[in-house]
């Protein structure tokens, strides 16, 4: 019973923290709408957490940002799951520990690659679309990019060490020094 | 140890989008969508709201200066208001006789769907594409798409771009990419359309160089849009780009609503 109530209340949280980004965030004046909580918190899960519980989570956060905004369809979902590969890939292959570091690297390079794949399915979706100008040539991508960066830096710090006080899980270890 | 990941689990994902896209085509997703969105809707503007008072309580005050020149300038403009007022109602009891005389009866009765915004276009990833806002209110309340968006004032804020059951979403005049038609009230009657410039005014272009524009001249929508009435304010003319070996000037407009205080709007029905 304990274990469907836990099921029920991650669930609830993560769509309470989908609402909280969706309507308070994107609402902040520059440059705090790029703070990136929700992709942060799930790059944090996706690290940490099974295989088969983060897909679904990932599923869940993409299946309500597809509903709820005018994209096309399955846009958020298949770049979030994108993304989740490309991460499991890195994290399994090369930054295997759960140092710091490793979260840190981990965790960006997934926003970075989140920015990269979604604009980059939008723009072939919209390739017959006149207006649209591909976004690597847009500085308003690359400036929304570096405060995204910079905000998940400090965001990720935070969960990193958080979390750690009451987790034996994570180490937070530094490099030593040669 | 390397993953296998993306081998079977990856088919597997794939089928698992594709089926979603299939159903979500198909309708079957719906009352999970709609579920979804009215979810979002009711937490939605109280967030947004949350938010605007979030960014005023750091907004800087002004100092004394300002605000002593913005109350003489405030001063003067509502001076101005009573003598074209006073000019209206000339006009208006003119109009009314005029109407007696032909037996003309005109009246112009909107009908309105006010709804609540719950997030603006600024998303997960990089990049703004456009200025627009999303409402709590959807084809289910009677909008539909180019219907016009106004603020408490009466003034346009933008236009419905995009409706599903449940919510919409509107781009703002000051957005580029929407346009809206427009007339200026004048001595030329200047007819045309007005888009968004930088997303922080609005331009008119296109006017020809014999159109006498000044400062100050109202905005309006000119009524040749389907869904759009006429009459309704879109800014003022705050500026004139003239010169006189071009064959066409523009008009800056300044748009008379705040963006970061806009939480409940209106859409016209026409």
């Amino acid at each position: 019973m304990s274990k469907y109530f836990k099921i029920i209340a991650q669930l609830l949280l993560w769509f309470f923290l989908v609402i909280f980004q969706i309507s308070f965030i994107s609402s902040l004046n520059f440059p705090f709408y790029n703070l990136p909580l929700l992709l942060s918190a799930l790059s944090f899960l996706i690290i940490f957490k099974k295989d088969n519980q983060a897909i679904w989570l990932v599923f869940l956060v993409g299946f309500i940002f597809d509903i709820f905004f005018f994209y096309p369809f399955a846009l958020f979902t298949l770049s979030l799951v994108v993304c989740f590969g490309i991460l499991k890939f890195l994290q399994v292959n090369f930054l295997t520990n759960r140092s710091f570091y490793s979260v840190l690297a981990l965790s960006l390079f997934f926003i970075l690659v989140f920015n990269l794949v979604f604009n980059l399915f939008y723009f072939i979706l919209n390739l017959t679309s006149a207006e649209i100008n591909f976004f690597l040539f847009q500085a308003t991508f690359w400036q929304d990019l570096a405060y995204q960066l910079f905000f998940a830096f400090i965001l990720e710090v935070i969960f990193f060490y958080a979390i750690s006080l009451k987790s034996r899980g994570l180490r937070s270890d530094f490099l030593e020094r040669t | 140890m390397k993953s296998r990941f993306l081998n079977k689990k990856s088919l597997i994902i794939l089928a698992a989008i594709m089926l979603l896209i299939f159903l979500h085509l198909l309708g079957y997703l719906s009352p999970a969508e709609r579920l979804v969105v009215r979810s979002v809707n009711s937490l939605g503007s109280f967030f947004h709201s949350l938010s605007i008072k979030v960014n005023e309580s750091f907004k800087p005050l002004p100092d004394k200066k300002t605000l002593e020149e913005e109350l003489q300038e405030m001063k003067s403009k509502y001076t101005q208001a009573l003598t074209d007022q006073a000019k209206c109602e000339e006009v208006y009891r003119e109009n009314e006789e005029l109407q007696d005389y032909l037996n003309f009866y005109l009246e112009h009765e909107y009908t309105y769907v006010m709804a609540e915004i719950t997030s603006k276009e600024n998303l997960l990833t990089a990049g703004s594409r456009e200025s627009s806002i999303f409402l709590n209110k959807g084809e289910s309340d009677g909008i539909e798409k180019d219907m016009a968006v106004i603020n408490s004032d009466g003034v346009v804020v933008g236009k419905i771009i995009k409706v599903s059951v449940d919510n919409s979403q509107a781009c703002l005049s000051i957005d580029e990419d929407c346009k809206l038609a427009a007339s200026i009230i004048s001595e030329s009657q200047t007819l045309g359309i007005v888009s968004g410039n930088l997303g922080l005014t609005i331009s008119m272009d296109f006017i020809p160089q014999n159109h006498e524009l000044k400062e100050g001249d109202l905005v309006i929508s000119s009524g040749l849009e389907e869904n759009i009435p006429p009459g309704l304010l879109i800014g003022t003319v705050s500026r004139i780009n003239k010169q006189n070996n071009e064959i066409w000037q523009q008009a800056i407009l300044e748009p008379l609503y705040d963006i970061d205080k806009l939480r409940i709007v209106s859409v016209v029905k026409p």
